[in-house]
């Protein structure tokens, strides 16, 4: 090896310090940068505390109750009761298609339907609402008329002893998850025979019991008619779902008369300076606020209740918890039908705002949390009325009632909003 | 308006680099608002990683550090120059310490010579490094509650100095130069308070944002007042500095005027000895801070020598040391003015003969307040390359 080449620390010490010096800075240049202190605070962390400000104010620019909910026909569930001194209510289930032949065994071909065996009305239950330990009468009436059935006082005439068609005795609170109600045979032949529509009105009576049936399942009516085409056990029983035919209407209004009930006795509704959610029809209270822009806007909002004052109701299931769900109204004030302001109105859930529990028997002052509905205030444009809106849950199907003081009470007890709030601050110049 | 930007992460020093200087400007990246980051932040010195390595002691001579105008008449050669400096950063107080890492590109530089003596050069540097967060445990009252939280303070932000310098070689013992200077960046905060309580209270983000504008003029002179012994001083004399928050200018005060001596002498061969004062009145800055803060004007010194140290493929390695004492701007109101201590040491290596260089720099700095119970030591590692094409 010569000696140029051979290796050599005093030949090489300049170029490997000067590149481990370089290496080293570049790596110190590359290192994450981590600027989270705080140990010092707050000794060298002079800063403008801006404090929280608190206010409570009578926000509520309008407060109003609107009745008949949920829309007819349109809830899940139905409620059936016969509570004399509180609720009684009627279903109407229609049946307007009938299945009028079938198919003998065998032949591949249809026959007329002649005679039926085995009719029932099969009514799916949600068994949370039974209500009632003592028997009671499951009473079904043929409630189909020429006259006009869309007026309720019509119908009501229909339940009476001549039309009535089956019955079942049962024990509210006993009863499974379905009840099977027998049809007289010669009703549902007679309807197959005349090609005629086939309503069923049902009523509890002989005492005091309530259930709650499931209306629809999937967009659809829930409780079924069957029927066996013949007498003999050997044909499969036909399962018939409720079904309208209304001319020139709405799919919508189809649907409603599906499944549907009448109350005979309901809640009290609206009475002076009180909202209501809930009931029987159900109700839903709508409030709009006028809150400051300084707070919606130029502030952070960190606390919103609503202090709503609660007064005693009586009615039905006074006793038992119920859920207070909001509704967010998100419509532009062109839109002052406040029906379908609610129609159009989302869930609260979507916008963070929880359901409360309350007991319809008790009173005084409640604190509903709206705080991420007031935050979201200041996303919206002007011309979207700050509101908020409640329903009760299970509307429509449990008689209870929440009731409230309006902004028509004495000034203590009307709607207000309790905010805490941090006013922006321009907190970056040292 | 070219506004010196933040870039958040020391692995985008290198793109941040070359995005500042295709905008002609140098981005400074983070600091922090501790003992030294008080205020209005850190002033950084805007020293080339040359002059940081004799702890500022070369600045007013130094070509690349836009501080004397003066220093770059008779410039041979077109520089190009670009730094970063990293500080690891430790405070303590009362027996509790926490460590920091910042990174920074506190200079780019270019120069180019103009004939007849002349030479003009554009430089962006840091006046003035703000970036910190702290993360605090408190409480908040709410209307008569106490509720726990926790606050989040992110401030990132720096202030920059555009300066553009016309220097002149009058003859072999005089040098001149006159610079105008523009004085801009912004601070952005965002400050988070959450509560204990996430069911009842929702968490508080804000954010708000400072910009700033000035201007200053400087002038600097050189005189080789003996063959081997040179003097140097410089003036920067500030106008209006706005501080605007959204658009609108929330205080006024001024760019801080600024005066620096030095003297320097060569009579040993291959080595170059150093002193030097500055004067900067950063009490005019005093009327755009709140009165949480107050200005002081800082007197700093410093000494510094550069000599010839071992030859690297035939070209000599510069090796440099310094010392300086300085004096930070801002503290507390009522609080005393934060002194600090610097020892330096650095290396010039070249890289490929005259056409370009590193320089490597790394700076201990000690620093402390009378009656404050914090201290601060930090390490600063400067790595500059320069061109000379």
């Amino acid at each position: 090896m010569s000696e140029q080449s051979r290796w050599s620390w005093a030949r090489w010490r300049a170029p490997l310090v000067a590149t481990a010096a370089i290496l080293l800075s570049v790596a110190a240049a590359a290192c994450t940068e981590n600027l989270d202190g705080g140990v010092a605070c707050p000794s060298l962390c002079p800063s403008q505390d801006e404090p929280f400000r608190d206010t409570t104010f009578d926000a509520v620019v309008l407060d109003t109750s609107l009745a008949g909910y949920p829309t007819l026909g349109l809830s899940s569930t139905l409620l059936l009761a016969n509570r004399p001194d509180t609720l009684v209510t009627r279903a109407v289930l229609r049946f307007d298609q009938l299945a009028t032949s079938y198919q003998p065994n065998g032949t591949g071909a249809l026959d007329s339907i002649t005679t039926v065996d085995s009719v029932y009305i099969v009514l799916p239950l949600d068994t949370t609402g039974r209500r009632g330990s003592t028997p009671v009468t499951l009473e079904l009436f043929d409630v189909d008329t020429t006259a006009s059935d869309s007026v309720a006082s019509v119908v009501r005439s229909l339940f009476r002893s001549d039309r009535r068609i089956g019955s079942l005795t049962l024990t509210p609170t006993a009863t499974g998850d379905s009840l099977r109600i027998p049809v007289a045979r010669a009703v549902l032949e007679g309807k197959i025979a005349s090609r005629s529509r086939f309503r069923v009105g049902l009523q509890i009576s002989g005492g005091s019991g309530q259930l709650r049936v499931r209306a629809f399942q999937l967009g659809a009516g829930a409780p079924t008619l069957r029927y066996d085409p013949r007498t003999d056990t050997l044909y499969r029983p036909i399962i018939l779902g409720t079904n309208t035919s209304i001319s020139n209407t709405t799919t919508d209004v189809l649907l409603s008369y599906q499944v549907y009930a009448l109350t005979e006795l309901g809640s009290v509704g609206v009475t002076a300076g009180t909202l209501v959610v809930g009931g029987y029809p159900a109700h839903r209270s709508y409030l709009r606020f006028n809150v400051p822009l300084r707070i919606t806007d130029s502030s952070t909002i960190v606390r919103a209740e609503l202090l709503l004052t609660q007064t005693r109701s009586r009615f039905g299931n006074a006793n038992d918890s119920v859920a207070l769900i909001p509704l967010v109204p998100t419509t532009t004030d062109s839109i002052s039908n406040l029906r379908r302001v609610l129609d159009l109105a989302a869930e609260g859930a979507f916008a963070s705002v929880d359901t409360a529990a309350l007991v319809p028997s008790d009173s005084g002052l409640r604190r509903l949390n709206v705080l991420a509905l007031a935050r979201t205030w200041r996303t919206l444009p002007l011309n979207v009325p700050r509101a908020v809106a409640f329903r009760i849950g299970l509307e429509g199907a449990q008689p209870a009632e929440l009731r409230f003081f309006s902004s028509e009470a004495a000034a203590g007890l009307r709607p207000r909003l309790r905010i805490t709030y941090l006013p922006r601050a321009d907190f970056v110049l040292p | 308006m070219t506004s010196l930007s933040t870039f958040p992460g020391s692995r985008r020093v290198v793109a941040a680099a070359c995005v500042a200087l295709l905008l002609g400007t140098a981005g400074v990246v983070q600091a922090q608002g501790t003992l030294s980051g008080l205020g209005f932040g850190y002033p950084v010195g805007g020293l080339s990683t040359r002059a940081a390595g004799t702890a500022g002691a070369f600045g007013e001579f130094d070509a690349l550090s836009p501080i004397n105008p003066a220093s770059i008449g008779g410039l041979p050669r077109t520089v190009l120059s670009a730094q970063a400096e990293p500080e690891y950063r430790r405070l303590s107080i009362n027996g509790r310490s926490e460590r920091t890492t910042v990174q920074r590109i506190p200079l780019l530089t270019v120069a180019v010579p103009a004939g007849k003596g002349l030479a003009v050069s554009l430089a962006a540097s840091s006046l003035l490094d703000r970036s910190f967060t702290t993360i605090t445990t408190g409480s908040a009252n709410l209307n008569g509650v106490t509720v726990p939280t926790t606050d989040r303070l992110d401030m990132r932000g720096a202030i920059g100095d555009l300066r553009a310098a016309i220097g002149w070689q009058a003859n072999s013992r005089l040098r001149v130069g006159v610079a105008g200077h523009v004085m801009t960046g912004e601070h952005v905060g965002a400050r988070e308070r959450t509560f204990a309580d996430t069911l009842r209270f929702g968490g508080v983000i804000d954010s708000s944002r400072a910009t700033y504008f000035g201007t200053a003029l400087s002038v600097g002179g050189e005189l080789r007042v003996l063959p081997n012994l040179s003097a140097h001083a410089s003036y920067r004399m500030g106008n209006d500095f706005d501080s605007r928050i959204r658009d609108t200018v929330r205080a006024t005060g001024g760019v801080p005027n600024r005066l620096g001596l030095a003297l320097r002498y060569d009579g040993i061969a291959g080595s170059t000895f150093a002193v030097g004062m500055e004067q900067v009145s950063w009490s005019d800055m005093g009327s755009m801070g709140s009165e949480r803060v107050k200005a002081y004007d800082a007197q700093n010194v410093f000494a510094g020598a550069e000599v010839v140290g071992p030859r690297l493929r035939g070209v000599p390695v510069l090796v440099r040391a310094g010392y300086a004492r300085n004096q930070l701007p801002f503290a507390t109101t009522g609080g005393a003015q934060v002194r600090e201590t610097r020892w330096s040491t650095g290396l010039g290596l070249p890289v490929a003969r005259e056409a370009a260089s590193i320089d490597l720099s790394l700076q201990r700095a000690s620093r402390s307040a009378s009656g404050q119970a914090a201290s601060e030591s930090a390490w600063l590692f400067g790595i500059g390359l320069q061109i000379r094409p």
